[in-house]
C-alpha cells in the first residue's frame, strides 16, 4: 500500500494546481487575519476564536482533494492501468483514502499554520489569551478533522459507485448539506443529531461541545461509508 | 504452471439481461501470438476487461499463469502489460512523469525502465512534453510504453494500432515481434485492421456475439485462405497426366471435374494452352482463394453481418 500512497504523493506533487489550491487557501487564510488587524476581534484571542467558526469550511473543499486522489484517475481511466497490474481493489481504496487524508490533512495544517501566522504578526496580544484559548482550539481542530475524513470517506464512496464525477459531487454535497432538510421532511428530525454537518456545527459553536460524542458519530459513519467503499470498489466495472 | 497463459473455462459476463461474453472457453500458450476477431460489440473488449481484472466475471473460470484463486489471479496480473481501449494517462503530467508514476506504483527499484519503455516506442525525445499535449499516435505509443515497461510475460493489447500512421504501425509490429521472439512474450490482441493482424499473429479465435466461434493456427487459415488456380476440365486423368509429362507440375490435386494448382498462379494461359493442344476440353479456369478479411466475413455470415 506504502507504493500505492508514495505514487499518489508522487503524482499530486507533480501538478501545478496542487500547489495553486494550497496556495489560494493559504492566501485566503492570511488575508483573513489581516484583515481583522483594527476590528474588535483583531487580536490573538479574536484569531483562535475565529478560526474555530472557520471550521465548518474545509469540508466544502473536500472534494477537490478526493479528485486529485480517485475522481480524475476514473476520470482519466488511469485506475485500469493500476487494476490491470494485479492491485487489489480493496488495497487500492484503502491506499486512495490514505493519501486522501493525508494530503487533506497537509493541505488544512498548512492553511491554519498560515492563518496563525499571519495573525501573530499582524495581530497584538492581548490580556484574553490564554494557554486554555489554544488547547481548546486544537481540541476542536482533532474532533474537526475526524468529521473532514468521514466526509472524504463519503466523497470516495460516492466516487466509486458513480460512473460520473460530477455526479459523485453533486450527491456528496447533497448528502452532507441537505440530508438534514430532507429528515425534516420526512419528519425525522430526531436523526438530525447525527449528522456530520451538526457535527461539524456543534465543534465550531460556542460553549466548546461534547468533542468526544461528535467524534465517535464521525467516525461510525466512516467506518460505514468506508465499508461502503472497500464493497463497491471490488465489484465495480471499469467502463 | 505448465505451458498454458490463459485459460478460461466457460466464462461469461452479463450486464443486466446482456451478455457480452457467455461460455467462451479458450486457452493461450507460451509464445503464442493470440489475435482475436470479432465484429464491434461482439466481446472482444469484455474479453481482455476479464483477463486484466478490470471486468469481474459474471460465470466460469479464469487462469493465469497455471493459478485461478482470486489471491493469485491478483498476483499473475503483476507480469502482464495491457493497454485496453484507448491510453489513460493523466493529462498534466509528462510522458516521463506518467511512467515514474506507475514505476513507484509498482514497486521497480530500477529508475532506468522508464527511459528504456520510451526509446522502445520511440518516444525518448518527447518524454518531458505533457500528455495532453500527445497527438492520438503518441498516446497510442505512451500506453504501449507502459504495457512493455517491466517485460511483462504477457502482453494485452486491445485495438493498439489504432491512430498510428504506417511507421508506426510498422514499429509497433517489429516490438511484438522482437519481444515475442526474443523473450518468448505471449500475446493476446484484438484489432479491426486483419492484414496487420495476419502479420503477426499465430493464432486466430473469432467472436460473435460473445462465443468463439473458431479457433485456428496461423498454419491452419494459411491453408484454408490459400491461393490456387481451378480449372475444370473435361478428363480430369488425361488433364493430371498434361499438367505432370508437359508441364512438370506437381503441386496440384484432381478432384472430380477440377484440378485445383498450387503453382505458377500467374499463368492460366500457360495451362490451358497446354490442356487444349492435348485434346482436353477446358470449360472454365480462374484463380481463387480467400484472404483473413474474407474468411471472418464467411464466418460470421455473409458480407451484411460484416
Amino acid at each position: 500500500m506504502l507504493k500505492l500512497i508514495h505514487a499518489d504523493f508522487y503524482k499530486t506533487f507533480h501538478r501545478a494546481a496542487y500547489y495553486l489550491i494550497l496556495f489560494i487557501f493559504c492566501g485566503f487564510a492570511i488575508t483573513i487575519a489581516v484583515q481583522m488587524r483594527g476590528r474588535d476581534a483583531g487580536s490573538w484571542s479574536g484569531s483562535f476564536l475565529a478560526a474555530s467558526q472557520l471550521l465548518i469550511y474545509p469540508v466544502a473543499f473536500l472534494p477537490i482533494i478526493t479528485q486529485i486522489t480517485l475522481g480524475e484517475e476514473y476520470r482519466e481511466h488511469t485506475v485500469k492501468n493500476t487494476l490491470a497490474f494485479g492491485t487489489n481493489r480493496c488495497l487500492l481504496f484503502c491506499s486512495k483514502w490514505v493519501s486522501t487524508v493525508l494530503l487533506g490533512l497537509l493541505l488544512t495544517a498548512a492553511v491554519f499554520a498560515a492563518f496563525f501566522g499571519s495573525a501573530a504578526l499582524a495581530l497584538p496580544r492581548d490580556v484574553q489569551f490564554s494557554q486554555k484559548l489554544v488547547t481548546d482550539f486544537f481540541a476542536r481542530l482533532g474532533a474537526a478533522c475526524v468529521v473532514y475524513v468521514a466526509a472524504a470517506t463519503m466523497s470516495l464512496f460516492f466516487l466509486v459507485v458513480f460512473n460520473r464525477n460530477t455526479l459523485a459531487i453533486f450527491l456528496y454535497y447533497g448528502a452532507y448539506y441537505f440530508t438534514g432538510l430532507l429528515l425534516m421532511l420526512f419528519h425525522l428530525n430526531g436523526g438530525n443529531k447525527y449528522l456530520l454537518q451538526t457535527q461539524l456545527k456543534g465543534i465550531a459553536g460556542d460553549p466548546v461541545p461534547n468533542l468526544q460524542k461528535a467524534m465517535v458519530i464521525s467516525a461510525v459513519t466512516m467506518a460505514a461509508f468506508f465499508v461502503a467503499g472497500v464493497f463497491a470498489s471490488r465489484r465495480k466495472d471499469l467502463i | 504452471m505448465g505451458n498454458l497463459i490463459i485459460e478460461t473455462k466457460s466464462i461469461g459476463k452479463n450486464y443486466g439481461k446482456f451478455a457480452a461474453v457467455s461460455d467462451l472457453s479458450m486457452q493461450v500458450k507460451k509464445g503464442d501470438i493470440y489475435a482475436l476477431v470479432g465484429q464491434n460489440g461482439a466481446g472482444k473488449t469484455t474479453l481482455l476487461k476479464m483477463v486484466c481484472g478490470l471486468t469481474p466475471l459474471s460465470t466460469g473460470e479464469l487462469g493465469l499463469f497455471g493459478r485461478s484463486s482470486s489471491g493469485s489471479l491478483e498476483k499473475s496480473r503483476s507480469s502482464i502489460g495491457s493497454m485496453i481501449e484507448t491510453p489513460g494517462f493523466f493529462p498534466y503530467l509528462s510522458a516521463r512523469d506518467n511512467l515514474e508514476y506507475y514505476r513507484i506504483q509498482r514497486g521497480c527499484s530500477d529508475r532506468s525502465v522508464v527511459d528504456g519503455a520510451l526509446r522502445v516506442v520511440g518516444l525518448d525525445k518527447a518524454g518531458g512534453k505533457k500528455f495532453k499535449n500527445f497527438s492520438l499516435g503518441m498516446k497510442q505509443r505512451l500506453g504501449l510504453a507502459l504495457a512493455v515497461m517491466g517485460n511483462p510475460e504477457l502482453l494485452v493489447l486491445d485495438e493498439p494500432i489504432n491512430g498510428l500512421d504506417p511507421m508506426g504501425i510498422k514499429e509497433f509490429r517489429d516490438i511484438i515481434l522482437k519481444m515475442n521472439r526474443e523473450r518468448r512474450t505471449t500475446v493476446l490482441i484484438s484489432s479491426h485492421i486483419l492484414g496487420e493482424l495476419s502479420q503477426i499473429a499465430t493464432i486466430y479465435g473469432f467472436i460473435k456475439k460473445g462465443r468463439l466461434i473458431e479457433h485456428i493456427t496461423a498454419e491452419e487459415l494459411k491453408e484454408k485462405c490459400r491461393s490456387y488456380l481451378r480449372i475444370d476440365v473435361d478428363s480430369p486423368e488425361r488433364a493430371a497426366d498434361v499438367l505432370r509429362n508437359r508441364l512438370s507440375c506437381t503441386n496440384f490435386q484432381a478432384r472430380g471435374n477440377a484440378l485445383f494448382i498450387d503453382e505458377r498462379l500467374d499463368e492460366p494461359e500457360v495451362f490451358i494452352k497446354a490442356l487444349v493442344e492435348n485434346g482436353v476440353s477446358v470449360s472454365q479456369a480462374y484463380r481463387s482463394g480467400i484472404n483473413l478479411e474474407q474468411y471472418f466475413i464467411n464466418l460470421i455470415g455473409g458480407e451484411k453481418n460484416a
